[in-house]
Parts: structure tokens; C-alpha cells; sequence
């Protein structure tokens, strides 16, 4: 469920996108179909992602998968 | 009814699931914890505080399990989502230590802890039930 799995630990830019969208965790979950908790745990790395949520959230703010997520030690 | 209090009710039965759902799995593990000790003295007769305890959590066992059910349905048909694939995994992960839990409840039959099988079963249950319970809570917690 961690985002350290692998070794590198994800990173993600969620809060700030969604502040530049002025969306509530609330209103991304709507966009998406989960719940508001599920923002919540992804936002703060406690929980990874399916590559189709990823995605989804990524065409909700309006940005790539690239942008939302990245691995801690490569950038 | 405008959005924000749509949003607003729907916020309200999700703490009224969480609540019940919460107030259901302590009652119903205090009922087989009660019952099972009570099976384990293999005495006709129970101590009165023991079946006040079987008594209040049977009492509100049933209620919470009434009241989580209803709020699970009405929170769907305000269109809310209960499950996405972050409740698969943790029912999931919470399944798996609610296992090792019941295991962990056989332990002390391991070194000629005898008891009834009726009062071993009822701990069990228990002990899965406090261990899926405590996983969930500690899987759902926030930042």
C-alpha cells in the first residue's frame, strides 16, 4: 500500500495541482470515483495508485501521469 | 437540494457508517468474549456482571449492525462512493491480519490450555474480529 515498494519511494504534485484547479479532495474524488479518503492517502504517499487511477486523476487535473507522479530519487 | 448540502449529508451518514460499523465490531467481540468466558467456567449460572456485559453488547450489536447497514445503502443511493480499489486493498490487508489474528488466539492451546470448544471458537471469532477491526482503523487513518 506504501509508496516505498520498490525502493524509490513515489512522489506526487496532487495538492498542488488540485489548489491550481481550486478542487477540494473532495470535488477530485467526485471527478475520479473514489473515495475522499483515497485522494487523501494519495496525496500524503500512504497510498500507490493503479495506473488506471493515475491516469484518471491525471485527466481530472488536467495534466500528465509524468507531471503527477515521480519516484523521490530521480528528481 | 444544492450540492454543498448533498455534500454536507453525505459526509454526515459516512461518520454515522464509520460509527456503527465501529460500535458493531467492539459489541459483537465483547459478546463472544463474554460468552466464551462464561462457556469456559462451564457453570449453569453466569456472574451479573458478566451478563450485563452479554447483555449491553448484544443489545448494541444489533442496533449498530441495523443502522450500518442502512447507512451503506442510503449512502449509495445519494451516489457516494463506499468502495474503490484503496477499501479492496485494505479489506484485503485487514482480512489477512484478522487470520493471523484467529492463529494467534490458538497460541496458549499450543502449551495444554484447555478449554471448552464452544468458549476456543467464540475467542476466535473475537480475536479476528478485534484484529480486522484494529487493522482497518489503522489502514483508513489519516495524514
Amino acid at each position: 500500500m506504501r509508496g516505498a515498494d520498490s525502493g524509490h519511494p513515489l512522489r506526487n504534485r496532487i495538492k498542488v495541482a488540485r489548489a491550481q484547479h481550486d478542487l477540494t479532495q473532495e470535488q477530485l474524488a467526485d471527478l475520479v470515483g473514489v473515495t475522499r479518503k483515497t485522494i487523501n492517502t494519495v496525496e500524503t504517499g500512504k497510498f500507490v495508485p493503479s495506473t488506471v487511477l493515475a491516469l484518471k486523476l491525471a485527466r481530472a487535473l488536467h495534466t500528465t501521469v509524468e507531471e503527477l507522479f515521480y519516484l523521490a530519487d530521480i528528481e | 437540494m444544492s450540492s454543498t448540502s448533498i455534500k454536507a449529508s453525505r459526509a454526515r451518514r459516512s461518520r454515522v457508517f464509520d460509527g456503527a460499523l465501529f460500535a458493531w465490531g467492539v459489541a459483537a467481540a465483547a459478546n463472544l468474549i463474554a460468552a466464551g468466558v462464561n462457556d469456559a467456567r462451564q457453570s449453569d449460572v453466569w456472574p451479573h456482571w458478566l451478563e450485563l456485559i452479554y447483555l449491553l453488547s448484544f443489545l448494541l450489536a444489533i442496533p449498530a449492525l441495523v443502522v450500518a447497514v442502512w447507512a451503506k445503502a442510503t449512502l449509495k443511493r445519494m451516489g457516494a462512493v463506499v468502495e474503490d480499489e484503496r477499501t479492496v486493498i485494505t479489506n484485503r490487508h485487514a482480512s489477512a491480519v484478522a487470520l493471523g489474528g484467529a492463529l494467534a488466539a490458538q497460541a496458549p492451546y499450543f502449551f495444554d490450555v484447555t478449554t471448552v470448544s464452544s468458549a476456543q471458537a467464540k475467542f476466535t471469532v473475537a480475536a479476528a474480529l478485534v484484529s480486522y477491526g484494529a487493522a482497518r482503523l489503522w489502514l483508513n487513518r489519516e495524514a
